[in-house]
Order: structure tokens, then sequence, then C-alpha cells
């Protein structure tokens, strides 16, 4: 299900003397099956944005295509709950809002919301929990039982049970170790590799956005300032400054190199490709 | 000398799994000491058992030379000070001033001399034009930043940060570290922070690995964090640093292992 955002633009509290605009002339084309960051600094409008995409807010200006449904401002759309079936939106710290009494029935909630019937949903749940890398027997635990790695896992089978076509995560490793990190980011990865679904990823980690991500949305003040393929995203660190993003640690390694006088070509993006410019310079 | 000293310490959630297992380990007064490891390995459990916020099942913790136990509770917790994981928990007050006042309130400092220490702390954590804000109208490396001056009026000696900055975005991150260090460097605090951010613990002085609510490895950071396949295994990872100088002995040259970018690329230098 591709999206098509055209000259979108979002103000809070519109026609009020609290009134501020968060989005403003937002233009964007998702096609089926991408995996993209979306990154910038707090309060850029990252949020306000992804809030858009399963209409949890609505345009105030220009409109928004997902799928054949169309949103626009000022324009009274009919539908949203099918829309919000097929956009799953996972927001920052999703464990919170576990609730029920076992995660078989809080995985099954969310299909049972939308009509589906309770056995089906809990064969839905069945399915879910194991691609999200717990086993059945999770299934009559309370939720609460779990760590907190767990828990989220629990939290996105939730939303994986709907059954969307597009998934859309706000910091979805943030709190986690760094191999409960890595396992998460791989899921995501596995997502969209093996289930063709899109994935949209909020984050501040730019190692994560450079190994796992195709494309690259910044956002500042409102605005999407740049959005391209991760390599040229990449090749410097200028920009990540100007925005307060911490570059990846590999692109702070050549920026030290570079001020001591080793020259690493742009195109260098992993660990390996960097110390095999270096050796080369250094037997030359 | 030992700030704190935890012995034998064991505390368990349900009687069935001891999330601290018999645990031992101290903190030298005036040191930055990070507790590292993964998620559910017993990190918090200590925390809260310093504070005398869970009560062990055995074993001893002598801080600052008290033993912790139901009469010196109170003189303990004013010695030490912690701040928490989330920026919204901990935000009591109406605004930055009522917040920092809570724990004055609380001990009876008279209203005359409150102002004067707000905003004496409020200015350590420089947070002292915000005063009046509220604190929905506060980034969480601010909010954070309050919760720090909330403790610091307490007059504490040591500081315990309980993965204050693992829900801060990366400029959150820097403003609370750099924070703590200058409390360590300037206002010689004794400093436990507990965290599963390796780069972090590569900037303190003493790191401690808990695993299963054991000490699996102690040290310098350069000591430990160089420990690569036994940190993979514990869900943690290496210094971007080492895993680059691992590359360099790959490709056949044996670098001095270094924990922080800048020392690497000094050692690199040395190669021409």
């Amino acid at each position: 299900m591709p999206i098509e955002i055209i000259n979108l633009s979002h103000e809070y509290n519109a026609k009020t003397p609290l009134a501020k605009v968060a989005l403003c002339d937002i233009n964007v084309k998702i096609s089926d099956g991408e995996m993209i960051a979306l990154i910038g600094e707090t309060g850029s409008g990252k949020s306000t944005l992804v809030q858009h995409l399963n209409a949890l807010l609505l345009p105030t200006e220009g409109k928004i295509q997902i799928g054949d449904q169309i949103i626009e401002a000022n324009v009274k759309s009919h539908g949203l709950k099918q829309l919000r079936k097929k956009v799953g939106l996972v927001f920052q710290f999703p464990e919170y809002q576990l609730f029920e009494e076992t995660i078989l029935k809080d995985i099954a909630f969310g299909p049972k919301n939308f009509g589906v019937s309770a056995e089906e949903a809990e064969q839905k749940a069945r399915e879910m929990i194991k691609i999200v890398g717990l086993d059945e027997n999770y299934l009559e635990k309370s939720p609460f039982e779990c760590s907190g790695g767990e828990r989220r896992r629990i939290a996105i089978a939730g939303i994986l049970a709907m059954g969307p076509d597009i998934l859309v995560l706000d910091e979805p490793t943030a709190g986690l170790d760094p191999k409960g990190a890595k396992d998460m980011m791989d899921l995501f990865k596995r997502i969209n590799e093996d289930f063709h679904k899109t994935v949209l990823i909020v984050s501040h980690d730019m190692e994560q956005v450079m190994t796992y991500c195709q494309r690259v949305i910044v956002m500042n003040h409102g605005k999407i300032i740049e959005d391209c393929n991760v390599h040229e995203f990449f090749q410097s660190s200028d920009l990540l400054k100007q925005l307060h993003i911490n570059p990846p640690a590999l692109l702070q390694f050549k920026d030290l190199c570079k001020e001591k006088g080793i020259e690493i070509s742009k195109d260098a993006l992993s660990i390996e490709e960097c110390v095999r410019e270096i050796l080369k310079g250094v037997k030359r | 000398m030992k700030k704190i000293e935890v012995k034998e310490c064991t505390f368990s959630y349900d009687n069935t799994r001891n999330a601290v297992d018999a645990i031992s380990f101290s903190v030298e007064e005036g040191s930055y000491t990070t507790l590292i490891g993964h998620n559910g390995s017993g990190k918090s459990t200590i925390a809260k058992l310093l504070i005398g916020l869970l009560e062990m099942k055995s074993g001893e913790i002598i801080i600052d030379g008290l033993t912790l136990n139901q009469e010196n509770l109170y003189t303990i917790r004013d010695k030490v000070g912690i701040v928490f994981q989330n920026p919204d928990n901990q935000f009591i007050g109406a605004t930055v001033a009522d917040d920092i006042a809570f724990g004055l309130e609380n001990h009876l400092v008279e209203s005359s001399q409150m102002n004067t220490i707000i905003e004496k702390y409020a200015k350590s954590v420089n947070m002292q034009d915000y005063l009046d804000r509220e604190p929905t109208r506060l980034s969480g490396g601010q909010k954070q930043r309050v919760a720090i001056a909330g403790v610091l009026a307490m007059n504490p000696q040591i500081l315990i940060f309980d993965e204050a900055t693992s829900m801060l975005d990366p400029q959150g991150k820097a403003e609370i570290n750099a924070l703590i260090h200058q409390l360590n460097q300037e206002k010689k605090m004794t400093i436990l922070s507990i965290t599963h951010d390796i780069e972090e613990a590569a900037l303190s002085d003493h790191v401690i690995v808990l695993d299963q609510g054991h000490v699996v490895m102690e040290g310098t950071p350069e000591e430990v964090l160089c420990h690569e396949k036994e940190l993979l295994d514990l869900k943690l990872d290496i210094p971007f640093s080492l895993k680059i100088a691992n590359e360099f002995e790959k490709q056949g040259v044996k670098l001095k292992k270094k924990i922080t970018l800048e020392g690497l690329v000094n050692e690199i230098c040395q190669l021409k």
C-alpha cells in the first residue's frame, strides 16, 4: 500500500491564540516494501507526521493518500477504521500500553476490536508471538511477569496481529540493552524482507539507521530538509552536526582521522573499508 | 576509602529466583563507577537496595561507614541521591522551582532560605532561566537536569544514576553525561552510574559488569571493555574504537587497545 503525502501542513490549535505550526508543506512518497528512517531533533515534527499516517491527526492543509484512501484537509473522511488496520503505529515504550490479564488476550485485543472472531484473533496471537521471537508458552502468562524487552515484543505482536501493511515505529529500541536493540532491529528487517511490509522507523540512533535502513528522511522545524539514500546521507557529518544529531561512530572516526591528516574517502562506509584505506596510505 | 560497600547481598522478588545473588562490590570515594549489564541483570534492583527501597534477604550494605538498617535508613538517604530513568515519572512540582523545592520542604528548610538554595542548584545544572517553567514545556534532558538539581539540593555525597540517560535523545544524553562528569570532577562527588551504554562506561574510572545478579567482571574500562566475546555473550557490546582496532588486527596490524576514538586515532597516527 503506497503512501503519498502532498503539500501537507498541520497546525495545532488552529485558529486559536495558541496556534502552532508543527508541519509545513510536507511532500513524500513511500513505496511498498521500503525500510525508511525518519530522523530529526526532538520537536522537529517527526511524531506529528507519523500520526498522520493512520489519521490520528488530520491535515489542516494538503492531503495524504494511503492506498485508495484519500484524507484531505477540511473534507470529512470515511473508513478511517479500515485505514488504521492497515497502518500499524507503535508508539514509544509500547510496553506501557499492555493491560490484559494474559498475553494471549492482549495480542488478540486489536484484531477483535477490528471485528475478527475470538478464535481467529487467538489464532493470530499464536502466529504473531512466534514472529516476534517468543514461544507459545508465553501466551498464558501475564504480560506483567515479563521483562521490559519481552513486553515490548508482545506490544509489537499486538500491532502485527491486526495485519498492517505498513509498520510505523517511534524509537522502538529506546531503553533496550545492545543485544535487545539488535534483536529488535533484526526483527523489523525480517518483517520488512520476509513479510514484505513497509517499515518506517523514527530513530535517534544513527548506527541503526546506517545499518538497517535504505532511505533517510530528515525533518527540521516541521519541514523535510533531506530525503535520500542512506549511503549518500552518511557521506559527511556536516548536516548531522547542524541538526544536533550525533553522527554515527564511523563518521566521527573519519572526522577525527581527517583532523590528524589521515584522509579516508567518502564512499568508505564500513569499518573494513576504512581500515583498508588507512593501511594503504601507511604503506605508500 | 570505600564509600559504598556491598557484601554478599541477596534479594529475590518472588522467592524462586534471586534477582541479586550474594553480590559483593565496592565503590571508592570520589570515583565515577559504572555498573553495566543487560536488561534484567539486576542493576536497578541494586540501586533500590542501596537506598533501602527494597529490603535485602541477606547480606550487608555499608554506605559512608554506616550499615544500612532500619535505624540508619534516613541518615543514609540523606547521603545518597538517586536519579531514575524516566524524566516524566520524577517531576513532582508544578514548575521547575517547585520541583527543586520538594525535597527541601520535606526537610523543613525555612522558606526564607529556600529561594537562594533553589537558585544555587538550578544554576549548577544550568536551568536557572527556567525556574517558572512547567514540566510539559521542558525537553527530557532538561527534566532530568531538574531532577538532578532537586537531588543536589539535598547535599548528598553519593549520586546514583539508574539509566538516567536511556530515555533521552542524543542531545539530552550528552548534556547529562557532561553534567555527571562535572559533578565528579569539580564537586568530587562519588558517582555510581547504572547503564548499558558501553561508550558511557568507557568514560568512567571503574566498570563493574553484572549478569544474573552476580559481578562477572570488574576493573578499569581499559581492562574490562576489551573482552569482546564475554561482553557480547552478556548481551552487551564493545566500544566502537575496539571494533576498529580488531579490524586492523584482522588486516594484519596490531594496535594498542584504546577505548576512546581519540586514543585510537592517536595510535593510528603512530603507524606513519
